[in-house]
């Protein structure tokens, strides 16, 4: 069993999930997700003896289509499309700071 | 024009030359700036757009081609539904300049069926709230009472439908999110089975849970609606592979009555439980008695898992939230920060800067419930108890052939009464979390008023694919009252 919901879990959480939280938003946080997460604790009475975990609430199965390259979209779907949005561009590539070290953009 | 118009009335006009397409469009777009500087209920009201496809609607009708099922018909659109047309901004400053490159599947078969896109709806950012007030635009006020929520998180939807703005709108509904408000403003409100509608274009909040649905003033016009964009679609894996359904002979039964005698209603005790407010409480009973007096049977039953429904909602709808919005990074699309230091900055300052406090609440919540120490207590768990919750449906469907109870323990709140305090307004969901754990379809009927004038919403839940039932209900008490036919006043 984990620990409580303290500052510190809240910063790591928020390291997880990619968030630089402010000060102000970990300790509100770490006082309301622990009031959240003791409400979820009542689940732990729950007998679940021989249920199974129900991911969804329909069968599915996978759905394939023949290996053949085709448009992504049939109506006008295209590069120039999908770069429209993006921050950043060089060329046709979105442009990011250095991933490796600090190379540096 | 009337304001009480019908969808199916307006189909009719214009694939007749009645009236036209652009008359009828230019009337709701007025409607729609006169309502939003006082509700707040669009994020973009298109008026242009939606000018030129009128345009092209009679153009195509003056040279003889059949306009469709919704000919001329105008429709506002949750902003969570990708267009083409205007931006798709999930009420976040995410996603505030966002232009999505295709449409939605609901969007495409609108326009096979001659709908006019006007306007996008407000909601709770990326869908995530009850009450429309964590929308980065500002909150949507109840048109019954505005220093009231109207419910969420499609209240915009909920208010472009109340105001007499359109005849149509589509939501999303993850916990609630269309039979929530549907009840706070006294519309309609469908939640479709899962897997009913396709999701493709539908931005994911919880992929399980989410289902796209319709609001409207009468059930034929909700039922004509979900005809149109029911259905399977190869872009959506989850869509389910069923006979298309023509949802409106439900609604339009010459006798609805018919349809409601011999019916068997239960009536799960958890739901008038505790934690029911008794104004609530009343307008609900009085309206399963007029099904009773037309003959319906009722059957007390048990939904024993019921209290466990929120907690084990928010366990997986924060989870599957957790996973879906990592998508927003900064890279590729939306919000980045405008001076990244390095990689990890410019994802974790975009997201800190482009996201609000809600979103972030529930992405670390599911981060938590994911996470080593809280999965197997936490997560694990919460999907075995969504099976028995799943198991307590079908083993009710043996005994009847629908359910009733409220849809929401009081009626609108008042704006800011809950923003503090998340876990209090989590449990305004306690009645509507079980549909789409289960994957049962749902919706919300106008069934009365508080003595303040506040609408209350009668929760209908069937079998799944039984939708025409919650149509039919919906159909006769529209016969019964005029609760759903009252306007709220718009000055």
């Amino acid at each position: 069993m984990a620990g409580p919901i303290d500052e510190s879990a809240v910063r790591r959480a928020a390291k997880l999930a990619r968030l630089s939280l402010s000060n102000a938003d970990v300790s509100k946080f770490a006082q309301q997700l622990s009031t959240v997460i003791s409400y979820f604790e009542q689940l732990r009475q729950v007998d679940t003896a021989g249920a199974e975990p129900l991911n969804h609430p329909i069968e599915i199965a996978n759905v394939t289509r023949p290996d053949e390259p085709r448009a992504v979209h049939c109506d006008g779907f295209t590069i120039d499309a999908a770069l429209a949005n993006a921050p950043d561009l060089h060329g046709r590539y979105f442009r990011v700071p250095g991933v490796f070290g600090d190379s540096g953009s | 024009m009337s304001l009480n118009q019908s969808a199916t009335q307006i189909a009719s006009d214009v694939a007749s030359r009645l009236r036209s397409a652009v008359d009828v469009c230019a009337a709701a777009l007025s409607r729609a700036e006169a309502v939003n500087p006082r509700l707040n209920a669009f994020t973009q009201i298109l008026r242009h757009e939606a000018l030129c496809r009128a345009r092209q609607i009679d153009a195509a009708i003056a040279r003889g081609e059949a306009p469709g099922p919704l000919a001329g018909v105008p429709i506002a659109l949750k902003d969570n539904i990708c267009t083409r047309i205007g931006h798709t901004t999930c009420a976040s400053r995410m996603l505030e300049s966002y232009r999505s490159p295709y449409d939605a599947t609901v969007v495409q078969r609108l326009e096979r069926a001659g709908a006019v896109i006007v306007a996008k709806t407000n909601l709770d950012e990326f869908a995530m709230g009850s009450s429309t007030e964590n929308s980065a635009f500002g909150v949507v006020r109840n048109p019954w009472s505005p220093d009231r929520v109207a419910g969420g998180s499609s209240g915009g939807s909920a208010v472009a439908v109340a105001t007499r703005t359109v005849p149509l709108a589509l939501g999303s509904d993850t916990g609630g999110s269309i039979r929530l408000p549907a009840s706070f403003s006294g519309v309609i409100g469908l939640k479709p089975t899962y897997g009913r509608v396709s999701r493709y274009g539908l931005v994911a909040y919880g992929s399980s849970l989410d289902q796209i649905g319709p609001f409207a003033t009468y059930a034929a016009d909700a039922a004509l609606l979900l005809s149109v964009i029911a259905g399977r679609d190869p872009n959506d894996a989850t869509s389910a592979d069923r006979a298309e359904s023509d949802f409106s002979a439900a609604a339009r039964d010459v006798d609805p009555a018919h349809a409601i005698r011999k019916l068997r209603i239960g009536i799960p005790r958890e739901f008038f439980a505790d934690g029911l407010d008794p104004v609530v409480r009343d307008q609900v009973e009085k309206a399963i008695c007029e099904y009773r007096a037309a003959g319906a049977h009722l059957v007390e039953i048990a939904l024993p898992h019921t209290k466990y429904c929120v907690a084990t909602y928010y366990l997986i709808a924060t989870a599957e939230a957790s996973s879906n919005l990592a998508r927003f990074d900064g890279v590729h699309y939306g919000h980045r920060t405008p001076a990244p230091r390095d990689i990890h900055h410019l994802y974790s300052a975009s997201r800190d800067e482009g996201l609000g406090t809600e979103v972030k609440r529930r992405i670390m919540l599911g981060t938590f419930a994911l996470s080593a120490g809280y999965a197997d207590a936490f997560y694990q768990q919460a999907l075995r108890v969504r099976r028995l919750i799943r198991d307590d449906y079908s083993q009710a469907f043996g005994q009847v052939d629908v359910i009733m109870g409220p849809v929401a323990p009081s009626t609108a709140f008042r704006i800011g009464e809950k923003a503090d305090d998340p876990l209090q307004m989590y449990l305004a969901d306690v009645y509507t979390t079980s549909a789409n754990l289960a994957g049962l379809p749902a919706i919300s009927i106008p069934c009365g008023f508080s003595a303040s004038g506040l609408p209350v919403g009668l929760q209908v839940i069937a079998p799944a694919f039984e939708e025409a039932r919650l149509l039919s209900a919906a159909r006769f008490l529209e016969q019964r009252g005029d609760w759903h036919s009252r306007i709220p006043p718009i000055e």
